[in-house]
């Protein structure tokens, strides 16, 4: 009688996960440490900054 | 499937004492029957509490914290616990500083809950209020919660970035400012402040402390110069005193002797050894020893003699003292003097900045500073005109030190301001970077949460209408459809057809039975859609104002829904719902009927079973001195359902009547024709038939006791007396034979016709022939 398989939050957090990689708003590295928190409702406003700030890929070097 | 055992409460609100509620086996529903205030919601808590942390009933009543109220008055909250044993598992529950702590911690059952209240949140609220009350049971609520964090977030940092975007603009008009009042003109703001910035403030801190070191040297040398001049002129006051006091001591000597000054001495030294040795035997001098006695006192004659001369000597003495002392003094005063001016000449030739005014320049400073760099030929009035230029001088660098202090200062505004503007620059343009990538996760996760609450709101819309057409068959009022506001978050519509008027919210045009009936079919909707084989289903006394004949659709429809479950608890208050269990209507097989009694402080939470009125009439008979009355009167309750059964289902000819037909009304349109077509057969679980009854005889029989009823079961009848016992018990068993073979504990009465050829319980378990009544 307990949850095993995803709960309609994993669902959705899921889908959402998935949107904000395909627009690059998401590292994929930290995609699993978002989504623990993302689905149990524990981002707070300095994690949804960090993981916005660290999805900006860093400029790559101009090529001289 | 699991199924659930046992849940027991423990000083949990009303269960002031251990309330332990045990689960038969095979009965899928469990209803509990109580008045208002007898703890049916303290049990659907309890479950809230394990699934979910919290405690339903006490929501939305205003408390802001509603742990310190769960725990009965009589208890602590440390001695709430509450545990649910199923055939797989056992989950418990209990409160730790405020919080709720579950074991195991990694597992909670999965209970869906519907409230009444939520039903007219739902359905009756605005469009708000509705998506709140459905919120629960989407099961998002984290999803909600960390998308209200985003969205704060995004909130705060565009205020952020206005306040970047103002700093900006203070930076600029304040260099701007700057800017306009150095007279610059040739360049743009930020390129004459990032040349500004340039500067070495330094260059201005050396001449400002060139400066204002020249200036205190300047006034210690004034100082001191004072300082000189009073010593010398004290000096040479003592000179006189001195001079004064010499030709007094020369003038009393030459009156006494021309050696008297050395007489007086010696006298002097005399007498002090005359002081010690009082009684001398000889002269210590000559060593005679004539006179030797009388020396003392003649010494003393002697001085006194000399008294005049030996004042002006000490005079002179003091005097000199006093000269000589402040000729150290008036030395001092001169080093120091030529010190301090030594100190202003040396700024002036080493570290003078060369866009300062020179010493040279000035007519009194010229020769001094060529000419005796080091000082040392250096006299007074050289000091003085060291002193009189280097006042000139600070007087010349005052305006000078007030020019250089004001561009040191703007020069290092212009430093912070643009510092101050480039980080503000750099901050803008990391939030102008920010911000819309905020904004667009924000549109993705409002998007995607509306996307996939549609999508579920749109697959049980269809399953809404098919549950709400079960209870209201026929009323054309299935087609209901959930939606929300695009342009709101968090906003939901429930609209539905109704003849001649399309999406209508219900609230318009529906009863409040209507009402309860859709919440319900919503709710069941939506817990049905996620596997609901793992969920209890709870359903908090819902459906009160359901009426006749919908409730016994309703029960249907539940009694059907619950199969899906793992689950189904029903509280209610509605008295009907007792009745129809008592008379076997509710299928009985299915159902275990708990009946909550009056709640007491000291007792708690109190609660049995129900007896069915069959039941009840086979216990009393069963005693071994039945009490005839009572059973005359049961078995007379009793006949009367049945034979109500009877003449409706084949349509006898009752006599109408305003009161309640009785005995003697039902009994007699059941004619004999149909009494000797009536008959039972009665099979078991396996569907194999066991026995036939004929109820012909047992009708017959009946009608020849009948009275006894009327005059042993009920009222005071003196004829009573003189009936035997036996003709009461003997109808009563004859009711009780009749009513076990129509009606079926565990399936209930043979009210379904669906076969075609004879009537039959939901077990199938009774056949009543016939079908109809003979002509």
């Amino acid at each position: 009688m307990t949850s095993k398989r995803e709960t309609p939050a994993e669902a959705l957090a899921r889908r959402i996960g998935d949107r904000m990689l395909q627009e690059e708003l998401l590292h994929p590295e930290r995609v699993d440490n978002f989504l623990s928190k993302f689905v149990l409702g524990k981002l707070k406003e300095g994690d949804w900054r960090i993981e916005i700030e660290t999805s900006v890929k860093p400029d790559k070097p101009r090529k001289k | 499937m699991i199924k659930l055992e046992s849940l027991t409460l423990e000083a949990l609100r009303g269960a002031t004492k251990s309330f332990e509620l045990k689960f038969e086996k095979n009965k899928p529903i469990c209803i509990i029957y109580g008045e208002n205030g007898s703890g049916k919601s303290t049990v659907c808590d309890a479950l809230d509490i394990l699934a979910n942390g919290v405690l339903g009933s006490l929501l939305n009543k205003g408390l802001s914290s509603t742990t310190r109220y769960w725990h009965s008055t009589n208890r602590d909250p440390a001695d709430v616990q509450i545990k649910l044993a199923s055939s797989g598992e056992t989950w418990t529950a209990q409160i730790v500083r405020g919080k709720v702590v579950t074991y195991p911690p990694d597992s909670r059952p999965r209970v869906a809950i519907l409230r009444r209240h939520q039903i007219w949140d739902l359905l009756a609220k605005p469009p708000g209020a509705k998506y709140e009350a459905l919120r629960p049971f989407i099961a998002i609520e984290a999803i909600d919660n960390s998308e209200t964090t985003l969205r704060k977030l995004l909130t705060s940092t565009k205020k952020e970035l206005q306040i970047a975007v103002a700093r900006v603009g203070e930076n600029l008009i304040a260099l701007e400012d700057l800017h306009k009042q150095a007279g610059s003109t040739d360049s743009s703001v930020l390129e004459w402040a990032r040349a500004e910035a340039q500067g070495d403030p330094k260059h201005q801190d050396k001449s400002i402390s060139v400066i204002q070191n020249f200036s205190r040297l300047q006034q210690s040398l004034d100082s001191r110069l004072s300082d000189l001049e009073s010593a010398t002129t004290k000096l040479a006051a003592q000179r006189k005193v001195l001079d004064i006091a010499e030709q007094e001591l020369a003038s009393s000597i030459q009156n006494v002797s021309s050696s008297g000054e050395e007489l007086t001495r010696l006298f002097q030294a005399a007498h002090q050894y005359f002081q010690v040795h009082s009684e001398p035997e000889e002269c210590p001098l000559c060593e005679s020893r004539e006179f030797a006695r009388t020396l003392p006192s003649a010494i003393e004659k002697r001085l006194q003699g000399w008294s005049t001369v030996r004042t002006a000597l000490n005079k002179k003495t003091d005097a000199q003292r006093s000269f000589e002392a402040l000729s150290s003094q008036s030395q001092t005063a001169t080093r120091y003097a030529l010190e301090a001016a030594r100190s202003l000449v040396r700024i002036l030739l080493t570290d003078w900045p060369a866009d300062l005014p020179q010493a040279g320049d000035l007519p009194e400073g010229t020769r001094v500073v060529k000419e005796s760099e080091d000082g040392s030929e250096w006299d007074t009035n050289d000091l003085k005109l060291i002193a009189k230029a280097g006042a000139r001088l600070v007087q010349l660098l005052e305006p000078e030190l007030a020019i250089r202090i004001q561009r040191r200062t703007q020069l290092q505004t212009v430093k912070d301001l643009l510092e101050q503007y480039r980080h503000n620059i750099q901050q803008q343009a990391e939030l102008s970077s920010l911000v819309p990538r905020l904004e667009k996760t924000h549109e993705i996760l409002m998007e995607e949460r509306r996307l996939f609450v549609d999508d579920i709101l749109n697959r049980i819309a269809q399953r809404v209408g098919e549950l709400y057409e079960e209870v209201h068959p026929g009323e054309g009022l299935n087609k209901i459809s959930l939606e929300l506001d695009p342009d709101k978050r968090a906003s939901l519509d429930v609209l539905s057809q109704f003849p001649g008027a399309n999406d209508c919210p219900p609230g318009a045009y529906l009863s409040e039975s209507h009402l309860d009936t859709l919440g319900v079919c919503i709710f069941l909707a939506l817990a049905e859609l996620d596997e609901p084989d793992e969920v209890i289903l709870v359903l908090d006394d819902v459906i009160a104002s359901v009426d006749e004949p919908h409730v016994d659709r309703i029960i249907e429809m539940l009694y059907s829904m619950s199969k899906k479950f793992a689950h189904c608890v029903l509280t209610t208050h509605y008295t009907p719902w007792k009745e129809k269990y008592r008379w076997g209507y509710l299928k009985n097989g299915e159902c275990q009927f708990i009946e909550l009694g009056k709640w007491s402080f000291n007792e708690g939470i109190v609660g049995f079973g129900t007896k069915l009125r069959i039941e009840r009439l086979r216990e009393q008979l069963s005693v071994p001195l039945p009490e005839v009355s009572e059973v005359c009167a049961t078995a007379g309750v009793v006949l009367e359902a049945l034979l109500d059964f009877l003449t409706l289902t084949f349509n006898c000819g009752v006599p109408r009547r305003l009161t309640k037909p009785t005995i003697g009304d039902l009994l007699p349109p059941i004619k004999s024709k149909l009494r000797k077509a009536l008959r039972v057969e009665v099979y078991d679980p396996a569907g194999v038939l066991t026995h036939e009854i004929p109820l012909g005889p047992i009708l017959d029989n009946l009608e020849k006791l009948v009275q006894v009823r009327n005059i042993m079961g009920a009222h005071f009848n003196q004829l009573a007396f003189e009936l035997p016992d036996k003709d009461g018990l003997n109808f009563a068993r004859l009711v009780l034979e009749l009513g076990d073979a129509i009606v079926d504990d565990e399936h209930g009465w043979p009210a379904s016709d669906r076969s075609g050829a004879y009537w039959t319980n939901s077990g199938r378990s009774r056949r009543l022939y016939p079908l109809k009544s003979p002509a």
